[in-house]
């Protein structure tokens, strides 16, 4: 798989260590995305409006299945989130999973971003504004570990974290560790 | 828990020829344990006998549960009973070993023994107790006490309740929404609120069963059940188990109301409606997220709960696992075993449902097999018929609906979203406002003869004080009292409805500090300078600098807009960090660092709290860790409305408000202190 095909561009641009991270981002922006990878919208995933009795799958999300593509949205800020993967919305969608529980504002056009398989103990930081991930598209239904279940997946390879060094890792943990 | 057993001997007693052999060998804490005794109360966690913990209504059903411990890896408990005020309790002792199912810090040997269905008739204090037999003989008692409350001889009997929960709806989410919607002249409110037109108005304490800060589903559950349920637990007594489903239950309101008066029960959210505040009158789980067998239980115990009316959100849950979007899934689903007495006395015992592992299940054509009509949309909604609508289900939404503010831009066909409205970003651009589903569901409730309860709940109150999103819920508050509006004129013209308005607890520790002393132009242009210096210290009015914000109401019933000039100003004592623009958020600023900004597709939303607002650089620093503001602790007001109405004056403990409805729909009474006494009258 062509690593150039599989990475989040500047996937910790807006953290809280942006100002120490930001010559990586920058040189993760000047990387030109390549033309040739369809970008899929989450607007192709499902027929809209929404059936009454649920979602329905377009042919241009069917015909993507198993090919990489572009997407672009927002990663969404999770009172708990995983790690090795993230939620990727056409809006931006906080959830306070410990308050809400999957009672969530989430559309049903959603794709779960997963990192490389190496990267399952990566903790993603959450990046506001819109970014785009390019990855392996997956469609139907899959019961995540924790019981949610994801109907559009993206298989992210393993320079999807670039800019994403070890050292820039354990700042963020930390960060997390020691809330401020 | 066996040291706290130990420090309190009266409560703990060990027999048996076995037992003294194992003091001799062992020393003193050689026996059997009590570890958990159910319901809880002081008198087993700490000796004390007050405050008494769990009370319940005269034939209030609920489960009694005691996890025992031998005192050694080899030994068993072999039986148990249990005895209420010294006699035996007649019934079916099931017994559960710990070699699976339990959490990880209860041995394996562990037995937990659970007697389901019981109930006390006679009014006062009662003491129960759990006797264990352990494989060598020894034997252990442990005791607790429980009250059950009377119902008092009353007046009239009151045939509806209608319980309007805002979520998250504190004093200032209340005077926030009155500012907005009703405006003040001359410190005069020009025209009040619903709520605040009702006569009675009371304050509630909120904490749950293990936190003085509660989250929704023990805060509503107080209100329906009589008794404090953990976080995250509804309907049910925590137990040591790892299912979300076996746990003791309690009966609620619903169900106690339906089997002894008939009444039915309607459920109106704006959230997803296997939500904890609407399943926490009607289902038992300690798992609020177990959505699959949340919804599963919600139709298969409706002849328990009488469920008549269900609306809000959360179609994912309703449509078989093969359907796309579906969120069904074993992980959030039950099923009662038909050979261990364990869960099969759940089923025996209440009647309840054994469930099913049935991801495939198509909940939504089982509703309609049941007689409820579906409306997934309002024109629907508004088509059907109440005189010809036995029971009604409406989901309007995947999860939870739109708020308030998008629904109502969305009937304005005002942009906020790059497809145009943010209900065609959602794919759902015909869903119902709160009043509408409010009205649809008393026009069918009122056809059952015996009643019903009703729960109708602003949902995103509480959810958009999460995010602080102050416009967004501050127009779902408006939204709310527009329901409370209607719930009003049904009860004043039928004169046998009871209602009462409060909130579960609040978010977010809203504070309304002031208003803006400047024009929003102004603001958008300090926004665009940024900074404390500008955001802050040239906006924020204080004090006589905040005047009475005005707000332009629409026809429609809202705001023609909420960033008008000399806005109101809200502050968030339970905030995490975030940016500040004092701004409705409607789109995020462009983001300079953002490569990506102009590119396909939706890039004009609100990001998270720390995200928007952004360019105003107006960092507020929170008080609580994460990235959401947090419930609080704090007492929340309580309004009531038709006869009982009185009942709910003063400060109250959320598990008296069930009391109270209970005696209502008994037969309204006065409070016993509402009048002073007379001179020289006996104390």
């Amino acid at each position: 798989m062509p690593l150039k095909n599989l990475r989040i561009t500047c996937v910790f641009a807006a953290c809280a260590l942006g100002a120490l991270l930001a010559p990586v981002c920058a040189l993760a922006q000047q990387t030109d995305a390549p033309t040739e990878t369809p970008l899929l919208r989450f607007t192709d995933f499902f027929k809209l409006p929404m059936g009454s009795r649920g979602a329905e799958m377009t042919p241009a999300l069917l015909r993507r299945d198993g090919q990489t593509v572009r997407l672009s949205g927002y990663m969404v800020q999770q009172e708990r989130p995983a790690t090795g993967r993230f939620i990727l919305t056409p809006r931006p969608v906080r959830m306070s999973e410990h308050a809400d529980g999957d009672a969530d504002d989430l559309p049903a056009a959603w794709a779960m971003v997963y990192l490389d398989a190496s990267q399952q103990d990566f903790a993603v930081p959450y990046t506001r504004g819109l970014i785009e991930v390019r990855g392996v598209l997956s469609v139907g239904r899959l019961e995540e570990q924790d019981g949610r279940v994801s109907w559009v997946r993206l298989q992210l390879g393993s320079d999807a974290t670039r800019g994403m060094n070890a050292f820039e890792i354990a700042n963020y943990l930390h960060a997390q560790k020691h809330l401020h | 828990m066996i040291h706290t057993l130990l420090k309190n001997p009266p409560m703990l007693s060990r027999t048996g020829a076995a037992a003294c052999l194992a003091l001799a060998s062992f020393g003193a804490l050689a026996a059997p344990t009590v570890s958990r005794l159910t319901p809880p109360s002081e008198l087993f966690s700490s000796g004390n006998a007050g405050p008494v913990i769990a009370r319940f209504l005269p034939g209030q059903r609920f489960d009694l549960q005691a996890t025992l411990r031998p005192d050694d890896a080899a030994k068993s408990i072999t039986a148990a009973r249990f005895s209420i005020d010294g006699r035996a309790v007649d019934a079916h002792v099931a017994l559960k070993t710990c070699t699976s199912g339990c959490q990880g810090n209860v041995p394996a040997n562990a037995t937990i023994a659970t007697v389901r269905a019981v109930s006390v008739n006679k009014p006062g204090i009662h003491t129960f107790s759990v006797t264990a037999t352990q494989d060598d003989g020894q034997t252990v008692t442990a005791s607790g006490n429980l009250e059950v409350i009377p119902l008092l001889t009353g007046g009239q009997k009151v045939k509806n309740i209608i319980i309007m929960l805002g979520d998250g709806m504190g004093a200032a989410q209340r005077t926030g929404a009155r500012i907005v919607a009703g405006g003040y002249a001359q410190g005069k409110a020009i025209k009040p609120l619903a709520m605040d037109t009702f006569p009675v108005t009371g304050m509630v304490k909120t904490a749950s069963l293990n936190s003085v800060v509660t989250d929704s589903s023990p805060g509503m559950t107080a209100y329906v059940s009589g008794n404090k349920n953990n976080n995250n637990e509804e309907g049910v007594f925590p137990d040591d188990t790892t299912d979300p489903f076996d746990n003791p239950r309690i009966e609620y309101l619903s169900e106690y109301l339906h089997r002894t008066q008939g009444k039915a029960l309607g459920l109106v959210t704006t959230a997803d409606v296997f939500d904890a505040t609407p399943a926490g009158n009607a289902v038992h789980s300690s798992n609020r997220g177990a959505g699959t067998g949340i919804v599963d239980q919600f139709l298969d115990d409706r002849n328990l709960t009488g469920l008549t009316v269900l609306m809000g959100g959360g179609r994912k849950w309703f449509v078989p696992a093969s359907t796309p979007g579906s969120a069904r899934g074993d992980k959030t689903d039950y099923a009662f075993s038909a050979t261990d007495a364990h869960t099969a006395d759940i089923v025996k015992g209440w009647g309840a449902a054994p469930g099913r592992m049935d991801k495939d299940r198509d909940v939504l054509s089982d509703f309609q097999a049941a007689g409820f009509s579906y409306a997934p949309d309002k024109t629907t909604l508004d088509s059907l018929n109440p005189g010809k609508t036995e029971k009604l289900l409406g989901l309007f939404a995947h999860s939870n609906m739109n708020v308030a503010l998008d629904k109502i831009d969305g009937r304005r066909n005002k942009a906020r979203g790059v497809t145009g409205r943010v209900v065609d970003d959602y794919g759902l651009p015909d869903q119902p406002m709160l009043d509408e589903m409010t009205d649809k569901a008393l026009a069918v409730l009122e056809r059952q003869k015996n009643g019903f309860v009703l729960m109708v709940e602003g949902a995103s109150i509480d959810k958009q004080a999460h995010n602080m999103d102050t416009e967004r819920w501050l127009l779902d508050t408006i939204e709310f009292d527009r329901a409370i509006q209607r719930v009003q004129a049904f009860a004043a013209q039928h004169g046998d409805t009871l209602v009462i308005v409060t909130a579960d607890h609040e978010c977010s520790g809203a504070a309304l500090i002031g208003g803006s002393r400047v024009t929003d132009a102004r603001l958008q242009e300090l926004v665009r300078e940024g900074g404390s210096a500008n955001i802050r210290d040239k906006v924020v009015g204080i004090y006589e600098q905040a005047g009475f914000p005005k707000y332009k109401m629409a026809a429609d019933g809202y705001p023609e807009t909420t960033d008008i000039d000399y806005r109101l100003l809200v502050g968030y004592g339970a905030n995490s960090d975030r940016y500040e623009d004092l701004r409705t958020n409607d789109r995020p600023l462009q983001d300079s660092q953002q490569p990506f900004v102009k590119k396909e597709p939706l890039s004009i939303y609100p990001a998270t709290p720390a995200a928007r607002d952004v360019d105003g650089k107006f960092m507020v620093t929170g008080q609580v860790p994460g990235e959401s503001a947090v419930h609080t602790a704090t007492d929340i007001p309580l309004s009531a409305y038709g006869p009982g109405a009185w009942s709910f004056t003063g400060v109250q403990d959320n598990t008296d408000v069930f009391f109270k409805l209970a005696q209502a729909a008994h037969g309204v009474v006065l409070p016993a202190n509402l009048f002073a006494p007379q001179r020289g009258a006996k104390k």
